[in-house]
């Protein structure tokens, strides 16, 4: 990835760095927002308000852009971007007047709860297969969200090893619909809610240390929609800090077979057949940057309905 | 025993176990020099990068996708 590249990344920290969804900067905040982005990407490598990497002044001038992945294309359009940068004036660099804070729009992000990062990767096949080929190594990630209220309910009310407690139905299902797909190569859209026909998950108390309850995760899920699907079987380890009244750990893999596809962009094609895929979770490293970014399908299709 | 070797494990039939356990997550999970981006101070909302450049004097620089860049892309 081009951002892993040191020089980029040092290059990159001249800037106030933004990652984020063009079809939401266009459509979901406020106007000035997505007139800004429409005024610089007018003059970038697509002249539209399209996917890429830009350099620009606050006020909306185009400092530089690329779509390439090269470390050393993007290296140099940063350079250039921060010498044109230097050479403008202060007037010129600047919106006028102090934007306002709010961003527009809606944060679902949920303050105190439980959220996941969500890796998934293809498990290695018997005889090699696709995972010799251009996809070899391919992994994605995404979000998981719980509600505090939502990660108290996992917990059993007692204390004892083996006392269990099943998810609530609704949050099982949420994992089943929203975060056991297969997108290895690419954007997918989730499950619907009659394409679930198991979702289970289930917190059951190993041991007490302290304020700290340590818990294994097991669990098992089916979805299928036409010819595609995806069952797994769920394992994992948490810790709930009493006192602090959060989780301090939730690793959890999940590991099965997918069959067929539903990807965005088409990337399954050619490889239908049943096959073996990881999807493994963890507690966010942080409360900001990168670790708010919402599960891919708040941003769409499903917005609130996610929590439902 | 190998990583591959478990995950392969589990395809063949295995549900996952205490024992495969970490091997299998820790399989699934990027290491960190695939994750070495997140050095960059990321903000997930464009809009936060812009009052912030304003704020210091420095210029914006999107990385902009279909599909949040941080995520899912």
């Amino acid at each position: 990835m081009v951002w892993n590249d040191p020089a980029v990344q040092e290059l990159a920290k001249k800037f106030v760095a933004a990652a984020d969804e063009v079809n939401v900067i266009l459509w979901q905040r406020g106007k000035q927002e997505a007139e800004l982005f429409r005024k610089f990407s007018a003059e970038g490598h697509y002249k539209k308000p399209w996917q890429g990497i830009y350099a620009a002044t606050p006020s909306g001038k185009l400092l530089g852009s690329t779509n390439q992945r090269d470390a050393r294309v993007v290296a140099d359009m940063l350079r250039s971007a921060l010498e044109k940068w230097s050479a403008l004036e202060k007037k010129d660099r600047l919106l006028p007047e102090a934007p306002s804070k709010d961003a527009g729009g809606q944060s679902l992000y949920p303050d105190g709860g439980l959220v996941l990062q969500v890796f998934s990767r293809d498990l290695p096949r018997k005889d090699g297969g696709e995972t010799r080929g251009f996809w070899a190594g391919a992994w994605n990630e995404d979000y998981a969200w719980f509600t505090k209220d939502e990660a108290r309910s996992l917990l059993p009310a007692s204390r004892e090893p083996g006392a269990r407690q099943p998810a609530p139905e609704r949050l099982a299902r949420r994992l089943a619909k929203c975060h056991l797909i297969d997108n290895v190569r690419g954007e997918a859209y989730p499950f619907d809610e009659a394409d679930v026909k198991r979702a289970e998950m289930s917190l059951v108390v190993d041991r007490l240390d302290g304020d700290v309850v340590h818990f294994l995760i097991e669990g098992a899920t089916r979805a299928e929609h036409g010819d595609h699907g995806y069952e797994s079987k769920l394992l994992g380890r948490a810790s709930y800090d009493l006192k602090a009244d959060k989780f301090t750990r939730f690793d959890l893999v999940a590991a099965g077979t997918r069959w067929g596809h539903r990807s965005r962009t088409g990337a399954r094609q050619g490889d239908l057949d049943p096959a073996p895929l990881g999807i493994a979770f963890r507690l966010a490293a942080t409360t900001d940057g990168a670790d708010r970014v919402p599960p891919a399908f708040v941003l769409h299709p499903l917005g609130k309905k996610y929590f439902d | 025993m190998s990583l591959v070797f478990l995950a392969a494990a589990l395809y063949a039939g295995q549900d996952p176990t205490a024992e495969t356990f970490e091997s299998t997550y820790a399989y699934v999970v990027p290491k960190d020099k695939d994750l070495a981006w997140r050095a960059i101070p990321w903000k997930p909302v464009f809009w936060d990068a812009v009052v912030e450049a304003q704020e210091k004097d420095l210029p914006v620089l999107l990385w902009g996708m279909n599909g949040h860049p941080l995520a899912c892309t």
